[in-house]
């Protein structure tokens, strides 16, 4: 019996990406695999949110290629939770609305929801704690519960990737701790990518690190320390929790 | 008396023609006013006075080119905005004058005296004839068929434009698409509620439904109603007082929205 190899979701070669033609990334290479969960870090400035806007389509490289395996169904089951954005407040659309909507790029335009897809939103919800929220228009929320909403939205394409931009700014602390658990099951169906400057407490869930400050450094394991990052040039503080309770990991033991 | 009225063809044609005017102008307004768009679509009707100009020198009908213009000038707002790093409050005080003008150019241009001009300006219900309301029928059965087929992808674009377009939906064309629909509801409007007008049915119907309704299809379907409602009335009590239709229908509508504002006040204490 032949074995395939399976085919990476999703494939950076030699990539520079920018804004007016001005390059904040450059020389990114990177293979995105099924069921990985890369955490990526990185100076602010250093194209963290360049790199999932090319990812994610709403950038164009300058420079070299993208390319997308047979799972990323070119680029549409990528479900993106962009940096707590600014959304429109004011915008009359209910929850419920908003968590559909995330559907819509796996969808044809007419009519594209039935039953199977408002029950799908509904367990989303569910599972958000959202659910006595659904028939809220969206301005009656907090920026954490709109970032459970946001989530939904995303986890509503199906992904096969799921694309995280700080996830855990602006929600509260009991969800946090809830979303990396949610995080880690939903690994085992999806690779996830997540932006992060909180590096002490996702350790545990995610399984490799990026680390992007013009060009991306790929480390294949979760164990880091600061001389790591250090030779990585990569200037980011790691940071810990002094009174509330705490996890501390163990030293980077140099090979 | 209310029963007498409608024995008048210019009368049974004024409620014909608030109706139609509730349909586009509510719809159309639901849009605008959720997107923030409200003096783009005020740059769009002032531009096409420029074309109203136009038909005038040209002699053609005037609403044709006010269509070309209001069309023109709402596609030009959209791209120069994205593509020409264009400020969108600046590209709307350059087409809204720029409109004004030429408009006062060609009719001045034009040899003799210009007919009916103050009914573009201030709009005049009560001469609608059957070739605008069947215009109206027309573009009202594009619109109500384009919001029922593309409901989800319209108010997927207007909440999160970006994120649309991270699901690979047709972003662009949706809004060149819904400008250009948007250009066509305002000139058929100008006939019936006239220039300076406009933006009444397309701004206070949705504001006061927006007092009650809160998702979108609700506020569309609650705009049509209160718009319709409002003009109606507007239209009796005109006649009534002996005044100009256009502007009574919007003082009634005003005077609408504040009643609802407190009631909604009151029940919400």
């Amino acid at each position: 019996m032949i074995l395939k190899p399976i085919p990476p979701l999703l494939q950076l070669n030699d990539l520079g990406a920018g804004y007016n033609g001005r390059a904040v990334l450059h020389d990114v290479n990177l293979t995105v695999r099924a069921n990985d969960f890369i955490g990526v870090i990185g100076p602010n400035g250093g194209g963290k949110t360049t790199l999932l806007k090319v990812i994610t389509g709403l950038l164009s490289p300058i420079t070299g290629s993208i390319i997308y395996g047979p799972m990323l169904a070119n680029g549409r089951r990528i479900g993106y939770l962009p940096q707590m954005h600014q959304y429109d407040r004011n915008f009359p659309i209910l929850v419920r609305d908003v968590v559909l909507s995330g559907g819509m790029g796996q969808r044809r335009l007419i009519n594209p929801f039935n039953r199977d897809d408002r029950k799908q939103a509904l367990e989303l919800m569910a599972m958000t704690g959202l659910s006595q929220l659904q028939n809220h228009p969206i301005g009656d929320l907090s920026g954490g519960q709109a970032q459970r909403v946001f989530l939904c939205r995303a986890l509503m394409n199906d992904p096969a990737l799921l694309i995280l931009d700080e996830p855990a700014n602006f929600v509260d602390a009991g969800f946090e701790a809830e979303l990396y658990e949610i995080l880690h099951d939903l690994n085992k169906k999806m690779a996830i990518i997540m932006v992060t400057h909180d590096l002490g407490i996702i350790t545990p869930y995610v399984k490799t690190i990026a680390c992007v400050n013009g060009d991306l450094h790929y480390h294949p394991s979760s164990e880091i320390t600061q001389d790591l990052l250090a030779t990585y040039r990569c200037p980011i503080e790691l940071i810990t929790h002094g009174t509330v309770p705490h996890r501390v990991l163990k030293t980077h033991t140099n090979p | 008396m209310l029963t007498d009225l409608t024995q008048y063809t210019f009368f049974t044609n004024a409620m014909e023609a608030s109706l139609l005017i509730s349909i586009l102008c509510g719809i159309a307004g639901t849009w605008i006013v959720a997107r923030r768009l409200v003096f783009i679509a005020g740059g769009i009707t002032h531009a096409s006075f420029g074309g109203i100009g136009l038909g005038y020198y040209l002699g053609i009908n005037p609403l044709v080119g006010a269509a070309a213009f209001a069309v023109a000038s709402a596609n030009a707002m959209l791209f120069g905005t994205r593509k020409g790093n264009l400020r969108e409050d600046s590209a709307i005080g350059i087409l809204w004058s720029f409109g004004m003008a030429t408009g006062v150019l060609f009719i001045f241009l034009t040899p003799g005296y210009a007919p009916n001009l103050m009914t573009y300006l201030f709009g005049s219900l009560l001469t609608v004839g059957s070739t605008e309301l069947n215009m109206m029928w027309i573009l009202s059965a594009i619109l109500v068929t384009f919001f029922v087929l593309f409901y989800r992808v319209i108010l997927t674009i207007a909440f999160d434009e970006n994120h649309a377009r991270a699901m690979r939906l047709p972003v662009e064309l949706v809004n060149y698409a819904l400008m250009t629909l948007i250009a066509l509801v305002i000139v058929l409007s100008i006939r019936v509620s006239g220039i300076i007008l406009v933006i009444s049915f397309l701004t206070i119907p949705q504001s006061t439904a927006n007092l009650f309704a809160r998702s979108f299809n609700h506020i569309m379907l609650s705009s049509v109603a209160i718009s319709l409602v409002t003009s109606l009335a507007g239209l009796y009590l005109s006649y009534w007082l002996n005044v100009p239709s256009g502007a009574t229908i919007i003082v009634v509508m005003v005077v609408v929205f504040v009643i609802v504002r407190i009631l909604k006040w009151i029940f919400h204490s």
